[in-house]
């Protein structure tokens, strides 16, 4: 069971602010799912080392060197809040 | 003759012998998109006119039109994986697919429909709205790349790109009678496409036929520097493997895929094209997937741990929405709230809760093991056959609302998961009608980066049957 106190502790994690009702209705989707999920607990995994990637047999490398490929007016244009070349955020310190 | 109604390749024939000029094909598109898509609802934008200039003879396909999932960045237009938290927000570059379309000479007609961030089966959960099955308006083109099967289906399009990370191509290919090919983890530069599961995702192709399939496989595929997961193998010229030839191809069916839960009508479709198979001399063993019953457990939570780590972006801060605050944690908390929809807040919720401390071990370390296991299986059995031959999905399009629970919409992917969490080509081709009439897709999983058998299985396959050159009928007034 996933109780309220745990979805707002996810929530916080998340950084989604839920309102109560969503809380109790994400609490109850979410234990459905995790009930479900919870089938892997039967199987034997003791041996098995984890699968992080699929192509485990080779690796790519390349120069460390910089581009630009991206143009500053375009990424400008889609800041919600900008000032010169920077965005804006509100004071945090 | 209907232009519209013609392939991709059968257009670029007709451009290359000036019987019809790319422009005069574009408009007829274009003005089929306004005619019909008010009831289908797959295009998210229709340009008008080209967007950019296209060179005359630059690709087998050059002057073709396509369209474009609207998760894949094209500079300087509006892509916003159909979710609110984008809206508004235009590409500042090009993914390195549309690179390769434009040097190519296609042109894009627009983007298309699909579930917010890719997260679902059946493209409900958008921000633009649903889209309609066009051979049942009353049912879901299955999802998450629904608009864009929707769209080549009812020949708005002559073919379109499209995202897999559990299924989104194959699954809607299957529900509107198409052919949607997933190729190898590693093949399709993943560059411009915006991030769900970085593990499992790749881009793929709809299309109405095999040989459309393999011009713009040769087209996208291939190292671009910019993804790192790219393998090195050797990007063949896949029109070789379009030839009517069955020798030598040993095709395994699982018996799990055909147990419990499987719609009787999708089962003796496909039970039905493998006799067919069969007949023309293609070699069939039973085997064994044991895994494959684990495979949606692992796939929801692998999937969704790399999307609630992937959309930690969507923070209000660079790009999107911004809910305004004077406080940055509630900007973060408030945007994402506003913006994110329902599924996409569970799946983040999912993911989280997976790498939380205390349940990470249990759930995503777990996960990862399983997958291990999952893809082992799959090792295991291509020692003895080129190909499996399963069923695309358990069910044919469901009606819109049907599957309001989502472990219920999970459920439904339980076909098409494993080759993502394993990182194989698939295909899903038609293969039959249900007697409501709606199309049964059967998938073709490969060795990876052995996309050439299931080419050459699924282009001879098409060449005995007629399945995929019927188009449903548009008439929903």
């Amino acid at each position: 069971m996933i109780d309220k106190k745990q979805v707002e502790y996810v929530a916080n994690l998340a950084k989604i602010a839920i309102s109560e009702e969503q809380a109790q209705k994400l609490g109850h989707q979410m234990a459905d799912i995790v009930g479900y999920i919870d089938k892997l607990s039967e199987v034997d995994v003791d041996q098995i080392e984890p699968l992080r990637a699929v192509n485990e047999s080779f690796n790519v490398w390349r120069e460390d060197v910089t581009k630009r490929i991206f143009d500053l007016e375009r990424i400008k244009a889609n800041m919600p809040e900008s000032d010169g070349d920077s965005f804006k955020v509100p004071n945090v310190i | 003759m209907d232009i519209c109604f013609l392939t991709a390749c059968e257009l670029a024939r007709k451009i290359r012998d000036e019987k019809l000029a790319s422009a005069d094909i574009f408009q007829s598109f274009s003005k089929r998109v306004l005619e019909y898509d008010k009831n289908i609802n797959s295009f998210v934008e229709c340009y008008d006119k080209p967007i950019y200039e296209t060179k005359a003879g630059s690709s087998e396909l050059c002057g073709v039109p396509i369209a474009i999932k609207n998760n894949i960045c094209i500079e300087g237009r509006e892509i916003n994986c159909c979710s609110n938290i984008l809206k508004g927000h235009v590409s500042a570059y090009d993914a390195t697919v549309i690179k390769k379309i434009k040097s190519a000479g296609l042109n894009i007609l627009g983007t298309t429909n699909m579930d917010e961030f890719a997260f679902g089966s059946s493209t409900e959960t958008s921000a633009y709205g649903i889209t309609c099955n066009p051979w049942d308006i009353t049912r879901v083109p299955g999802g998450s790349s629904g608009g864009s099967a929707a769209a080549v289906a009812a020949r708005l399009v002559p073919f379109a790109l499209g995202s897999d990370t559990g299924g989104s191509i194959r699954q809607p290919a299957s529900f509107c009678g198409v052919v949607g090919f997933k190729p190898s983890y590693g093949r399709v530069s993943r560059f411009g496409l915006v991030a769900f599961g970085s593990s499992l995702d790749q881009i793929g192709t709809l299309t109405r036929d095999f040989s459309d399939c393999a011009d713009l496989l040769n087209i996208i595929s291939g190292p671009d520097g910019f993804d790192a997961t790219l393998s090195d193998v050797k990007v063949p010229d896949f029109r070789q493997y379009l030839r009517k030839d069955f020798s030598g191809l040993t095709a395994g069916v699982p018996i799990e895929f055909f147990e419990e839960g499987i719609n009787p009508q999708v089962k003796n479709a496909v039970e039905e094209a493998i006799n067919l198979l069969k007949d023309n001399r293609v070699r069939i063993k039973p085997i064994s997937l044991p895994h494959t019953k684990y495979s949606i457990a692992t796939y929801y939570i692998i999937a969704s741990s790399e999307a609630s780590s992937n959309l930690q972006r969507f923070d209000g801060i660079r790009y999107g929405l911004r809910v305004a605050s004077n406080n940055l944690d509630d900007i973060y908390k408030k945007t994402r709230q506003a913006g994110f929809g329902d599924e996409a807040k569970r799946r983040i919720f999912l993911g989280t809760y997976s790498l939380s401390s205390g349940y990470y071990d249990a759930y995503y370390m777990r996960a990862l093991k399983v997958r291990r296991l999952i893809q082992e299986d799959f090792k295991n059995v291509f020692d003895d056959v080129d190909v499996i031959i399963t069923p695309t999905s358990p069910t044919t399009a469901f009606k819109v609302g049907e599957k309001s629970d989502p472990l219920s919409m999970y459920l439904s992917d339980i076909y098409t998961i494993s080759t993502n969490l394993a990182g194989l080509p698939a295909v899903s081709l038609p293969c039959g009608f249900d007697d409501q009439g709606l199309p049964i897709g059967m998938q073709f999983i490969g060795k990876s980066f052995h996309e050439g058998d299931i080419i050459r299985l699924g282009y001879s396959y098409q060449n005995l049957t007629e399945y995929n050159r019927k188009a449903p009928v548009l008439n929903y007034e």
